[in-house]
């Protein structure tokens, strides 16, 4: 393992950002707030001291602060995934919102603010801005973000949280007669893992902290500078695997640290001006991961197939985990107004992705041997983007619009290419160029251009007729194919501003086809000569089925239609109702994706009963439906690989439904000192997967269960306004959501036979939080 | 050594803040007022806020004083529609609602020149041309052309004006302003994969510019892939194993804002895997409810499923990492 220096004390910790913030704050511009009264409105120029009130609170931002306690009924991952309140117990609710401007017919425009919000939380959010309006702007910001992932992962490793994972004293490996899919081994196993298992938590926080800066050079020319620096430390958990063939594979699921350093530097400077616009750019992206790799014991015996050093107690495994890399780009932008009706705007950003962190070696285990080095010893890998842009927008008639645009979007993947000789999951020695073993790496590029074209009409009154054509052109590098095109038809129709009556409807047609698919191209560019050449003979010389289509390469037809009205029947009730579907039918794909439809329909009413309450309700039903299909075969390959059908065919068709449900409601129930609220959301998912197979498959395919979760959420508040603006605040919230999933119900570590898993549940929770607190509001 | 340097960049960088703030305060502020000019009731600015809330006061059925809490009703910022050295012509509430000289006559009869909301509001495209008179540029320079654009959305639609806060620019209520038109978005947030849209941790506009974009769907970046790196650095590589959907397009095998199917993937694995790999043995193989009750082989479908061997998808730089494994 690489070590690297430790960061920790080069990030900005909070302390330090503190004493930035309250460095500025002594420099903020402190004179002229609140020193001039304001005379100029004619309603209500103040006379009076309760005038005067009034004025003040009429034309100024208001400040305001929350505090109170809370409480969470019980622990739960999930609900607390990203607010933080994962724990039972009680918490601190704490809000800021300090404004300080000065009066709108001041003499100066001198400003600061700093809003808090769940200050007494992981998720946690500060920000201070502060500047003289029009001349500059100053801002601060610290963030946290927790990720709760779960709670009931379990592990038999020690170093949890490190980058390197040993076993425990007294394992004893799960052995080749260990792992077989019977009940009877997984016993054997259960009573091998279930000594050392022990749960652990994960989930990921990230620390962020931006600090930026906006000064006015002149009235037309600005420029903006921000930095900020995130910090991203936690786990997740990580297949890890041993072995080299499929039938050694040995695998077992660990947590893997996550400790990351991103720091993003971004500068702009703008020119703003009546006819003509620019802003040129510089844009930095640093990321820094404390990591290398992650190293861990192998608990699995040495079997057939692998180097004995492989395996347990010697064998050890390593990941290379994400490299560091940077990014630069650099930026400009322009628009111009050639005439009143006609403007012409452009983009131009060129970047430069690069990575060149020192290789691993290919194996952690020195007994393996590794006789041919590495063809380098990092990668030196750079990719160059360029992004062009030009939009043409014109109004020639009254009644007509015409727009034009064109993008060119190049990523030129120049990172260096050469052969390696791998080797295979830690587990053998180096093979030769002969063997699939010997690779080279596929730096993939594209390079797109795309056209639109698009107009409308006003064929009535606020009622727009409009159409468009697109011509999208994809070529790539290192793909099955070189080039797609698609060409896109729009029409559509919309009426606008309306008293009782608002809608559109689009429609879209596009045709996707491309140059011919050459499955084994990628196949041919990266095995070696030696070891494709001989397939030929047998008629076998690809990895993936000739019959595969990838679906972002593949022959498409797409249909999309987007509806949305929305009634107004009588003066205190409104209607809406708004559709958004996709259809996409991969015709030449034998192989593959051959279908993928989404809908989304929703309708919502919102009813103004009475001038003091408001409610409203929604439902969306949502469906995702895909049809694929595939071909098993192993050794009779070359048997499989030409005919159009096969008794080996099978066919999954997946189908996802979700049903929404919101009402809410707002009452001012005693005007101006009791307002009351709610909102309930019931949430149902349903993921169905049925899967066909043909007669010659030896086990036939049969539906998997049900994937399902189910929210049930009602949130109320009571808000009583006491005098002199202060409030006391109750709010109650209870969810409870449950979920199935079988890919981690009953799913024990000792459950699969070579695949020492987290045995994590799925997520289920029936959590109530209820919330006190006093909230102060002045001008 | 490390330390060191970095410390002296974060000493640098304050103090470099600092003494911007200070020559911002030492005389090259834009404030004209530093002038002395005289006699400040007198400026057209003035002049039409008393005329404007003599109706428009805090009686009236569509009160408008709380224009005066936001930054548009700064005077002192000369760029704003109630500057006062906006010299003589229209100034204050006309000028973005337009020299009213019909509706001052006769309000009732007659609306003001530009209207905004109710059943006199302009069409969103007359509407927008008094905000894009003062903001084109910046995150607005792409709005002529854009998607909203092209749709008649108004400013308005999303904006409030007449307020000290402007809730779509608020990152915890943002999201209900943009659920107003975008209904399926709104669904998806409540998925058990979501980002957190809901938990006002994240929001549209950290993701998408609605005023328009070089980018694709109204994108932030200029590409798809460059706004995911924003927050997803770890996955930009360049990686010695690419994996090609991933470098094309994050969303060939993930949906942004909310999935049943964990984390954020279009589809289930192992089928999403297969829809582009069928290579000999397991690979091209059958999956299905066999595998869920332990009759086949449960390793490639349990658990992380195809991830339980292939777990660095996203690339790997690991010498012997061809095969995703490493």
């Amino acid at each position: 393992m690489i070590a690297k220096t430790n960061r920790r004390g080069i990030g900005m910790s909070a302390r330090r950002f503190g004493c930035v913030a309250v460095a500025t704050a002594c420099l903020l511009p402190a004179d002229g707030f609140g020193q001039q009264d304001s005379p100029a409105l004619a309603g209500l120029t103040p006379r009076t001291i309760e005038e005067e009130i009034a004025v003040r609170e009429l034309t100024r931002t208001s400040s305001g602060v929350e505090i109170g306690l809370g409480t969470v009924s019980s622990d739960s991952y999930k609900f607390g995934e990203y607010s933080g309140l994962k724990k039972q117990g009680p918490y601190l609710l704490g809000n800021i919102d300090f404004v300080k401007r000065s009066p709108y017919d001041s003499e100066n425009a001198n400003y600061w603010s700093l809003k808090g919000t769940s200050l007494g939380l992981a998720s946690r959010n500060l920000r201070l801005e502060a500047g003289n309006q029009g001349n500059y702007k100053l801002w601060l910001e610290v963030d946290r973000l927790p990720q709760n992932q779960t709670e009931s992962a379990r592990t038999i490793f020690s170093g949890v949280g490190g980058a390197n994972l040993t076993l425990p004293a007294g394992w004893a490996p799960i052995t080749a007669a260990d792992a077989v899919n019977t009940a009877a081994g997984r016993t054997t196993r259960a009573a091998k893992i279930d000594p050392f298992e022990r749960t652990f938590d994960v989930g990921q926080e990230r620390k962020n902290h931006v600090i930026g800066l906006s000064k006015f050079l002149s009235p037309n020319w600005e420029l903006r500078a921000s930095f900020k620096h995130e910090i991203k430390q936690g786990n997740k958990i990580t297949g890890a695997l041993i072995g080299n063939d499929e039938g050694n594979l040995r695998a077992v699921l660990i947590p893997e640290p996550v400790d990351y350093l991103t720091n993003q530097f971004e500068t702009t400077l703008e020119y703003s001006g009546a006819k003509s616009q620019i802003q040129l750019g510089y844009y930095l992206s640093l990321f820094n991961n404390r990591n290398n790799s992650l190293i861990w014991q192998n608990p699995y015996a040495a079997v057939a197939g692998w180097n004995p050093a492989a395996g347990f107690p010697a064998g050890q495994g390593q990941l290379g985990l994400s490299p560091d890399n940077r990014f630069h780009q650099l930026t400009a932008s322009g628009g111009v107004n050639f005439t009143e009706t006609t403007r012409l705007t452009g983009n131009l950003a060129l970047g430069r992705m690069t990575q060149d962190q020192a290789f691993l070696p290919y194996t952690i285990n020195p007994a393996l041997a590794a006789t041919t080095p590495l063809p380098r010893s990092s990668l030196e890998g750079r990719i160059d983007t360029t992004l062009a842009n030009l939009n043409l927008t014109s109004r020639p008639l009254p009644k007509l619009n015409l727009r034009a645009s064109y993008r060119y979007d190049e990523r030129d993947n120049r990172t260096p290419q050469a052969q390696y000789l791998y080797i295979a999951g830690d587990s053998q020695n180096q093979q030769g160029v002969a063997t699939d073993r010997a690779r080279v790496n596929l730096p993939f590029g594209t390079k797109q251009n795309l056209l639109k074209l698009d107009g409308d009409y006003e064929i009535w009154r606020r009622t727009r007729l409009n159409a468009g054509y697109d011509y999208d052109e994809i070529k790539r590098t290192f793909s099955e194919v070189d080039r797609t095109r698609e060409q896109t038809w729009r029409l559509g129709l919309r009426r606008s501003v309306s008293e009782t009556f608002t809608g559109a409807i689009n429609l879209a047609h596009s045709n996707r086809s491309g140059s011919p698919y050459n499955g084994n191209a990628p196949y041919l560019a990266s095995y070696s000569p030696q070891f494709t050449g001989p397939q030929t003979a047998f008629g076998t010389q690809f990895e993936n089925h000739p019959l595969l289509r990838k679906f972002s390469l593949a022959d498409r037809d797409r249909d999309k239609l987007r509806f949305s009205v929305t009634l107004t029947p009588v003066e205190r009730v409104q209607l809406q109702l708004s559709a958004d579907t996709n259809r996409d039918n991969y015709r030449n794909s034998v192989l593959g994706l051959t279908d993928s439809n989404s809908a989304s329909y929703s309708l919502d009413a919102s009813f103004t009963p009475a001038e003091n309450i408001t409610a409203y309700a929604y439902y969306t039903y949502a469906n995702i439906n895909s049809i694929q299909k595939g071909r098993e075969y192993g050794v009779d390959k070359a048997a499989q690989a030409t005919p159009l059908a096969s008794t080996k065919d099978w066919l999954a068709d997946a189908n996802d439904r979700i049903d929404t449900v919101g009402i809410g409601f707002k009452i001012d129930a005693i005007t101006n000192k009791l307002d009351l609220g709610g909102e309930y959301l019931y949430s149902q998912s349903i993921g169905k997967i049925d899967v066909f197979t043909g007669p010659a498959i030896a086990t036939a395919g049969t539906p998997l269960p049900d994937l399902k979760t189910r929210l049930n959420g009602i949130n109320l508040y009571a808000k009583y306004r006491l005098q002199n603006h202060a409030a006391l605040k109750v709010n109650i919230l209870h969810q409870k959501f449950d979920s199935a999933d079988w890919g981690l119900d009953n799913v024990v570590p000792a459950t699969t036979p070579l695949v020492l898993n987290t045995g994590q549940l799925s997520p289920r929770y029936s959590v109530t939080v209820i919330g006190f607190s006093f909230s102060y509001r002045y001008w | 050594m490390m330390l060191s340097a970095h410390r002296v960049i974060a000493v640098g960088i304050c103090a470099g803040l600092l003494a911007v703030i200070a020559w911002s305060r030492s005389g090259l502020a834009l404030d004209s007022r530093a002038t002395g000019e005289g006699a400040a009731t007198q400026s057209p600015a003035k002049k039409g806020v008393a005329l404007c809330t003599l109706c428009h006061n805090e009686n009236w059925r569509y009160p408008v004083w709380a224009i005066f809490q936001s930054k548009h009703a700064v005077m002192a910022d000369q760029r704003t529609p109630f500057a006062d050295g906006r010299g003589t012509g229209a100034g204050a509430c006309e000028t973005c609602h337009g020299v009213s000289d019909n509706h001052v006559a006769n309000a009732v009869a007659m609306p003001p020149k530009v209207v905004f909301r109710g059943k006199n509001a302009n069409p969103a495209s007359e509407q927008n041309q008094v905000c894009l008179a003062c903001h084109q540029s910046g995150l607005r320079m792409h709005w002529k052309g854009s998607l909203h654009e092209s749709s008649d959305v108004g400013c308005v639609a999303c904006h409030q004006i007449h307020t000290g806060r402007d809730r779509v620019l608020d990152k915890i209520t943002q999201p209900e302003v943009c659920f107003g038109c975008h209904k399926a978005q709104r669904e998806q947030i409540n998925r058990i994969s979501h980002h957190p849209i809901k938990e006002g941790k994240i929001a549209c506009t950290q993701c998408h510019n609605p005023h328009g974009s070089a980018g694709p769907t109204l994108l932030l970046k200029t590409t798809l892939n460059e706004t995911c790196f924003t927050c997803h650095a770890e996955k930009r590589g360049p990686f010695l194993w690419e994996h090609s959907p991933v470098r094309e397009d994050c969303t060939h095998c993930h949906t942004p804002h909310g999935s049943i199917h964990r984390p954020l993937l279009k589809a289930r694995i192992p089928w999403l895997c297969q829809e582009c790999h069928s290579s000999i043995f397991h690979p091209s193989a059958a999956y299905s409810g066999n595998n869920v009750s332990l009759l086949g082989a449960p390793d490639r479908v349990l658990a992380k499923s195809c991830l339980n061997c292939h777990s660095q998808v996203h690339g790997s730089n690991h010498p012997a990492g061809v095969r995703k494994q490493r």
